[in-house]
Formats: structure tokens, C-alpha cells, sequence
């Protein structure tokens, strides 16, 4: 599912296959110019999005897996972000182009769902004037017939009675509602790719049931490929084909979803895993023990470690190079060539 | 700062008056605090002058609860059920509209503000965001040692900041940073200023609201940890307020799970969990995701359709039936109560025989 850079070129050959990638990032790259220095908050990452699949991308706060999509789409302030790599999407480089350019992508060919839907909607206009502005923007859709797409759409997202629907204002709807509302107008356009940024962190989990289920509903209908980017390994082991873990702005490990939980890898990722409590443990919270945690933070992106950026905070510390190597992202020994990990440790069994 | 293990150092002989008080290990000692027929109704004033009120959101609307001395009851539900008002009426932070509390035998309902005060040592909060919950002008030192100066303990400046650095140590802080500002410091670690300003009093009993809401996983695990270290080093009881069934879980040996101000099953965590009896539960359950992919793709996820009813104008009989996969007939016209369905688990559901 995902190659190296030096697939690079294969990639660009495939594009008019309809069955490769739809999305292919390599090697991107996101700073921040600040006061302090430069921030590099993504530092090389690489990954396919395949039509009808989800790739998740994980990490916690700071890592860099929401900035990274953004720059995507041009979404980061021009003056202050440098970035750097290639993000192809249906054959077009997407870096480096101008904002008029973007703007017949993002929603057409790349959709995305945010977080927090009251702060994504504006609360002054209806939502069926702020679906209709999404469908008007990508053609030439009369207003009654962009209106009657947007019935339709809160229909296909789960909403009942659509119709008078359309004259609610967001505060109006109940945040799962919000959070079809989004989805509907990230969809307005027929992305390709359908890009979901903490989609359901702000979301009760009977609402994230509701929305997670309605993702893979719609996912399935169209073909779309996702790509999920969370902190929680819960909903990743649900709907996730591929994951892809990040810390500080570099990919630590990525593999396909049974593999990456089944035989974590690298120290991060093992520790993220231990972190978790689980709830159909039989155990009593007395009978348990304690869970695995991680001393310190993640590393500072103005003064990024020379070596791994793990290094300060890792356990294991198995090699002598970790301090001052950058371990690069290889297959995982006796595992398939899509399960790599930037780690110079090599579990015992792995 | 991760020091989850029991304590080296700041373990228990260094901790000065917290050893003072009598170690309540048992997890299922007696009650401790219980709240009867609780209501606790918020005005809906109309926006014109002089028109006054125009209904009452009902967030506890009759709660019957008992917490146990030692243990940890987990108090679950979802935006909007009520929880955190409920874990807020329990230390009389908000004034009930009806029901009372009683403390430790103590009926705080009944209680002038005044006599209140003097029990108020004995109770403490760890709130949610450890931003908007610390004053960002004082130092921590300061914030810490607040409750010290309130209650008259450890007078003396020396004494006071001795003391200070003690709760610092206990809770994983450096104690050489008591005169820092909270944004030198990371999310968890302000969290952990928040624990040792609860514990400054010596309190009996924590009600902890959504402590690991806002913090990143790795972190949320070294608060739950540090949580559970300082209960059974301090005999401490918890009232753990969550979102977070799988958190929860790890802490608590018994779950209240609440839905539109109703609690609608109580029991011991492992079965309410393992062998939900009321639906709404079962739903809850059944939602939490679980990071073991066979397992997640096996389960079956109950998705309940439609959205939290309004408490301002809350269902007729069981309040869960707009909702509910398992409707029938005495639904609508029965408001049920919680009754016996297991081993010291109790539901409100009609499923098990009509009530109310």
C-alpha cells in the first residue's frame, strides 16, 4: 500500500490506472517559521490513498497528522509554512499550486471533515444555504437544483426529515447532526479522497458509532478513499486498512491494521498500545495492573533530536546509534513489505 | 513526569498529616456519601424582561446513589446526561432542588454555608481541563497551597511550603518548581497540579470530572495510574466522572451509568460492563472501541438511532424509549426504577419485570 520514495516514478506511470493510488504523498515536508526558529512539524512522510480504502493516520498531539494533511490543500497560512514533497492526486502534483487551482480540488476531488462542527460551520447561515454554496462552487448548478442536491445529501448522511432540515441553523442540530451536516458538504462535490481530521473526537461514542458507521456505508457506495487521522487506536482497529504512526512529524511505523496491532514494533507504537485500557478486559480495575506509560514529551520541533526523536523518551534504547541516527523506515523483518518501522530495535520474535 | 510507580521518596512516610488519617482499604466499605431522590433543575429564563422562567432543564432528575468508603464508583453517560452536575450536587457545589446528600452521616443538604466550610476539607475536585483550572498569575506553589491557608493547616510560611513540596513530590511534580506558572508546564503536569491541590485538605472524598478528558493517551494513562497509586496510599474514595467507558473500567470497582438525569444502571464494574442489563448500557458498551482488530471487527456494535432527547422536556415513562431497540408496551406509560437484576446490580428497565 505504501512505497518509498524511490517508487516515485512508478507511482506518477500509473496514472491513468484506475486501480492504483488515488492520493500519493512522498516525502512531505511542513515547517513553521516562528519567532524561536523553524518549526518542522512534518519531516518526510510518505502514503498511498487506495480508491474505497481507509488509511489512518495516528498520533497525539503535536505530531504533526493533521498539519500535514492540510498542507495538502493548501489549507496552512502561505507566510509563515514552507512545504516541501509531492502529493499526487489523480495525476496532478498538488504542491506548489497557486490558490485558484486548489480551489476546484478541494471538495471535487478531496473532501474533509473537521474536528469540531460548530467552529467549521458558520452560525449565521442555514445549513442548506452552506450545502448549496459547496455544490454551487464546484459547477453550474442553478440554485433550486443545488437545492434539491442538498436534500438529498442530509438524506444520504442519515438525516431525518432533510427537507425542512435545510432551513435549521447549525445551533439548531445536536453535534452528531452537525457532524452529518460536514459530511454532507464534504461530499457535495464527489471527492475521491475523503479526508476526516478527528471526525468524531468531539462526538459522544453511540453519535461516533453512528458516524463511523455512516463513513463506511458511504465508503463503500462510492469507492472513496479515507483518510482517518486520530489519536484513538480504538476506531483505527475498526475501520482502518492501513495505519501509519506518526511522532513528531516522521512516520515510525506503518503497516496493514492487523499486522501494526498484532506485532507492534516499534517502542512508540508499543507504548501508545499499552497505553490504552481496554474495556472487554474481564479483569476488575484492582486485579489489573498499571498502565504502560511514557516518561517526558514529545521533543520540541524548533530543536528536534539529531538522532531517533524517540530517543529521549524510550525504554528500550537498544542501540548505539540512537542518539545520533535518524533510523530510516525499512520492512519489518518477516513480516510483508508494507509493515515498516523507523526503529533500530528488533523485538525479540518479531 | 511519569513517575506512576508507588512512590520512592514521597511515599507514604513522608507525607506528613495525610498519614494522619485511618486507611480505608476495603472497597466495599460503608456508605460514605449517599444522594436520595437528588433533583437538581436549572431555570430557562426567556430572553424578554419580566416574562421569567420558561421551563427547567431537568439535568438530575431524581438520583438515588451510594458511594462506599475506599472504592471507586465511576459515574458514565454522554454530553448532556448529567454527570458532572451530579458529581457538582455531591459536594453541594451546585444547590439541589430537591433530595438531599448526606456525608459521612452528615446531611449537607440542611447545612448553612458556614458549617459547610468546616466539612469542605474533607471533599475535593479535580476538574477537567487543567487550563481554564489553574489561575494562570499564581504560582503553583500558591495554587497548591491554597486550601492549606483556607483550612488553617500547616501554618507558617516554612511549614506551608514544606508541606507544599511533599504534595508535589507525592503527585510526580519537581518540588523545586512550586514557583512556576502553570504554562511552563505540560497538560498532564498541570493535571497533576490540580491532584495535589485536591489532596492539600486531606480529603475523604474526590470527585474526579472527565480528570483524563483533554489529555493525550500516553498522558491519560500516567493521571489513571497516578490516580489509583494515591487511593490506595491515601485510602482516598472516588466518584470518577467519564465519558470513558474503557478508562473507567481501569479504575473503578463500580459504574453508575446515568442517561438524561437518571441513573439507569448501577452495579460492580466488571459486570455492567461484561453483562449489561439495561439496553442504553448495552449500547454504550457496545460503542467503545476496542484496539484489538479481530475483536473490533467481531463485536457487534449496537448504533442507536435519533438524538438525546431535550432535558427540559425529557420522555414520558422510561425516558431511554424514543431511542431504545427494545421498546414495548409499558414504556411509555411506566417511568421504571432501579431494581435488582444481578449480583448487586441494579437497572432501570422494564425488561425485567414493570415498575413504576
Amino acid at each position: 500500500m505504501s512505497h518509498g520514495a524511490s517508487d516515485r516514478s512508478s507511482v506518477a506511470g500509473q496514472l491513468e490506472q484506475p486501480a492504483g493510488p488515488v492520493l500519493a504523498v512522498r516525502d512531505l515536508r511542513v515547517a513553521f517559521r516562528t519567532p524561536l526558529g523553524l518549526a518542522q512539524v512534518v519531516n518526510g512522510i510518505s502514503y498511498d490513498v487506495e480508491p474505497g480504502k481507509t488509511l489512518a493516520i495516528v498520533g497525539e498531539s503535536g505530531s504533526g497528522k493533521s498539519v500535514g494533511t492540510l498542507a495538502l490543500l493548501g489549507l496552512l497560512p502561505s507566510g509563515v509554512a514552507n512545504v516541501d514533497g509531492s502529493a499526487v492526486f489523480a495525476g496532478r502534483e498538488l504542491i506548489g499550486l497557486s490558490e485558484d487551482q486548489l480551489r476546484p480540488i478541494r471538495g471535487a476531488g478531496i473532501g474533509m471533515v473537521f474536528q469540531d462542527p460548530m467552529t467549521s460551520l458558520n452560525p449565521v447561515l442555514t445549513v442548506g444555504r452552506q450545502i448549496v454554496e459547496a455544490i454551487r462552487a464546484q459547477g453550474t448548478a442553478s440554485k433550486g437544483a443545488a437545492r434539491a442536491r442538498a436534500g438529498e445529501l442530509l438524506a444520504e448522511v442519515g438525516i431525518p426529515d432533510p427537507a425542512s432540515r435545510l432551513d435549521a441553523y447549525p445551533h439548531q442540530l445536536s453535534g452528531g447532526m452537525r457532524q452529518r451536516v460536514m459530511i454532507a458538504i464534504a461530499l457535495a462535490g464527489g471527492p475521491k479522497v475523503l479526508i476526516a481530521d478527528e471526525a468524531t473526537t468531539a462526538l459522544d461514542v453511540t453519535v461516533q458509532a453512528q458516524i463511523l458507521e455512516l463513513i463506511q456505508r458511504l465508503q463503500e457506495e462510492h469507492g472513496t478513499g479515507v483518510v482517518w487521522i486520530t489519536h484513538d487506536l480504538g476506531v483505527v482497529a475498526g475501520i482502518a486498512d492501513h495505519v501509519l504512526v506518526m511522532y513528531a512529524g516522521r512516520c515510525v511505523e506503518e503497516g496493514n491494521v492487523d499486522e501494526l496491532f498484532d506485532r507492534p514494533v516499534h517502542p512508540y507504537t508499543r507504548g501508545l498500545l499499552g497505553a490504552m485500557p481496554l474495556v472487554d478486559d474481564p479483569r476488575p480495575a484492582r486485579d489489573r495492573d498499571p498502565l504502560a506509560t511514557m516518561p517526558g514529551l514529545p521533543p520540541d520541533p524548533v530543536a528536534l533530536p539529531p538522532g531517533c526523536a524517540f530517543y529521549p523518551r524510550c525504554p528500550v534504547r537498544a542501540d548505539t546509534r540512537c542518539a545520533d541516527e535518524v533510523p530510516p523506515l525499512v520492512s519489518v523483518a518477516g513480516s510483508g513489505d508494507a509493515h515498516r518501522a523507523a526503529t533500530f530495535y528488533a523485538p525479540e520474535g518479531a | 513526569m511519569s513517575d506512576d510507580a508507588p512512590a520512592g521518596r514521597g511515599g507514604r512516610g513522608g507525607l506528613g498529616a495525610l498519614t494522619e488519617q485511618p486507611a480505608q482499604a476495603s472497597p466495599a466499605g460503608d456508605v460514605l456519601v449517599e444522594a436520595s431522590n437528588l433533583e437538581v433543575h436549572f431555570p430557562i429564563r426567556s430572553g424578554t424582561p419580566l416574562r421569567g422562567t420558561t421551563g427547567h432543564v431537568r439535568a438530575v432528575d431524581g438520583v438515588d446513589l451510594q458511594v462506599r468508603r475506599g472504592e471507586t464508583l465511576g459515574l458514565v453517560g454522554e454530553s448532556g446526561c448529567g454527570k458532572s452536575t451530579l458529581g457538582n450536587a455531591l459536594l453541594r457545589l451546585v444547590e439541589p432542588t430537591a433530595g438531599s446528600v448526606v456525608f459521612d452521616g452528615v446531611d449537607l443538604t440542611s447545612m448553612k454555608r458556614s458549617q459547610l466550610r468546616a466539612l469542605r476539607r474533607r471533599m475535593a475536585m479535580i476538574f477537567q481541563d487543567p487550563f481554564a483550572s489553574l489561575d494562570p498569575r499564581r504560582t503553583v506553589g500558591d495554587t497548591i497551597g491554597e486550601p492549606l491557608a483556607i483550612h488553617g493547616l500547616h501554618r507558617g510560611r516554612d511549614r506551608r511550603r514544606g508541606r507544599v513540596g511533599e504534595l508535589m513530590e507525592v503527585v510526580g511534580l519537581n518540588p523545586d518548581h512550586h514557583n512556576r506558572y502553570p504554562h511552563e508546564f505540560s497538560g498532564g503536569q498541570r493535571q497533576r497540579v490540580g491532584i495535589a491541590r485536591a489532596l492539600a485538605g486531606e480529603p475523604d472524598f474526590v470527585v474526579c470530572d472527565e480528570p483524563i478528558a483533554s489529555l493525550d493517551v500516553s498522558v491519560q494513562a500516567q493521571v489513571v495510574n497516578l490516580l489509583r497509586r494515591l487511593q490506595s496510599e491515601f485510602g482516598l474514595t472516588y466518584l470518577f466522572v467519564s465519558h470513558d467507558l474503557a478508562a473507567v473500567r481501569q479504575i473503578a470497582d463500580r459504574v453508575a451509568v446515568m442517561y438524561l438525569g437518571r441513573v439507569v444502571e448501577v452495579g460492580p464494574a466488571t459486570s455492567v460492563v461484561a453483562s449489561p442489563q439495561h439496553p442504553y448500557t448495552e449500547a454504550l458498551v457496545s460503542a467503545i472501541p476496542v484496539p484489538v482488530p479481530a475483536r473490533e471487527r467481531e463485536r457487534e456494535r449496537i448504533v442507536l438511532h435519533g438524538d438525546i432527547p431535550s432535558p427540559a422536556n425529557p420522555p414520558s415513562g422510561c425516558r431511554f424509549r424514543t431511542r431504545c431497540p427494545k421498546v414495548f408496551e409499558p414504556c411509555p406509560d411506566h417511568d421504571p426504577v432501579l431494581q435488582l437484576v444481578g449480583d448487586q446490580q441494579e437497572a432501570a428497565c422494564h425488561l425485567h419485570g414493570v415498575t413504576g
